[in-house]
């Protein structure tokens, strides 16, 4: 099957942000499928002062935007919504919140991310959907979600190659921020380094909302167990809450593959009034 | 400008990229990548700086047989040997 430009960001940038609340990172993804509808329309004729042209948006018109564009990717089986992971978390589910998170067709999310990632690390010209998917995912920030910091550098020494491409460029260069998210951005371009390493000092560290993912403790009380028995553990626990978790090789480290994203987890203990033995799950950086 | 290309095309074509391969076969980027950089999956290239191009059914083919010998528990140094034995 055959998605448009706009479907594609949708299920990318959409998948594991906030389905209830309108937060920094789920705005800033609305507003790149929303960039991406504008250049959808024109792609058979797209030209430097089209993409020059393009309109900004009002705050106040994304809850409307939201509804009209996620009721039709359920409708196609693109995005479901589900329990958020951090429902999961010992002080989340001890409460009884329940929040829900928007999660894209497993299927789907990796065969675009897949043809993405092949079209933009390979030698070649770049098709102009790749440029669009990769520039627009790169302002919603989820960009290191699928390319590491080695392949964006890659990716970048090979864009330089095409500076003469006034189009590609225009489209490298598109900036749809507006107010708070702007000012986070603007001050991450005068901090590269701060994408070197995504742990202790990376961007999500500094701007924590701009991570979809979350770091939680799920607490399995099994005395004497070993580090793979707690892994066991908690991929059974959060498949009986409806995720569709695995344990996966990755990087030679053994991680959890929750829906679309890759998590790292460690045995630790909780103290509250008794230590809680647990295991925590961080988002895994490559 | 390059644009991509319909299923459809795609799925008539006699060659494809490493994307279209990895779009059509569900196989990651990565793991195309590795089979080609150790002789395992053909491609031709006219020049180092343009795209790789695959034969679309040799290597469906080709990949359905790799799985096939990685689901029976062979490593890659064994798939390695055995597609040079069948070639």
């Amino acid at each position: 099957m055959d998605m448009t430009l706009t479907e594609i960001i949708a299920c990318i940038t959409l998948d594991g942000t906030d389905a209830t609340r309108m937060t920094t990172q789920k705005e800033m993804a609305l507003r790149a499928v929303m960039v991406a509808q504008q250049l959808e329309m024109k792609l058979e004729t797209l030209s430097v002062k089209d993409v020059s042209a393009l309109s900004s948006f009002k705050f106040r018109k994304l809850k409307e935007f939201e509804s009209s564009i996620t009721e039709k990717l359920e409708e196609k089986h693109l995005i479901t919504k589900k329990l958020k992971l951090i429902a999961c978390d010992m002080n989340y589910y001890t409460a009884g919140v329940e929040p829900m998170a928007y999660i894209a067709n497993k299927d789907v999310y990796q065969r675009e991310v897949e043809f993405l990632r092949a079209d933009m690390l390979e030698v070649g010209e770049k098709d102009l959907e790749s440029i669009i998917i990769f520039s627009l995912l790169k302002e919603a920030g989820v960009i290191n979600d699928i390319f590491s910091i080695r392949e964006q550098e890659d990716i970048a020494s090979m864009l330089i190659n095409e500076k003469d491409n006034t189009l590609h460029q225009a489209i490298l260069a598109l900036d749809f921020h507006s107010g708070f998210s702007s000012f986070a951005s603007s001050f991450l371009r005068t901090k590269k380094n701060l994408f070197k390493n995504p742990y202790l000092q990376g961007v999500t560290m500094v701007f924590p909302f701009l991570d979809r993912r979350e770091a939680i403790f799920i607490d399995t009380i099994v005395l004497g167990t070993k580090f793979q028995d707690r892994q066991d553990a908690i991929v059974d626990y959060l498949r009986s809450k409806g995720f569709d978790a695995e344990k996966c090789l990755y990087d030679g480290l053994m991680l959890v593959r929750i829906d679309n994203m890759l998590y790292r987890t460690w045995s630790t203990t909780r103290t509250f009034k008794l230590p809680v033995q647990g295991m925590a799950i961080q988002p895994y950086y490559s | 400008m390059s644009r991509r290309r319909d299923i459809d095309v795609i799925m008539n074509s006699e060659y494809v990229s490493i994307g279209e391969l990895a779009r059509i076969t569900g196989s990651r980027y990565s793991t195309l990548k590795f089979y080609t950089e150790e002789g395992m999956l053909d491609f031709h290239q006219e020049d180092e700086n343009m795209t790789r191009r695959y034969k679309r059914e040799e290597s469906i083919e080709r990949l359905e047989k790799i799985r096939g010998m990685k689901d029976s528990g062979l490593s890659i140094p064994q798939i390695k040997s055995e597609l040079k034995n069948s070639d």
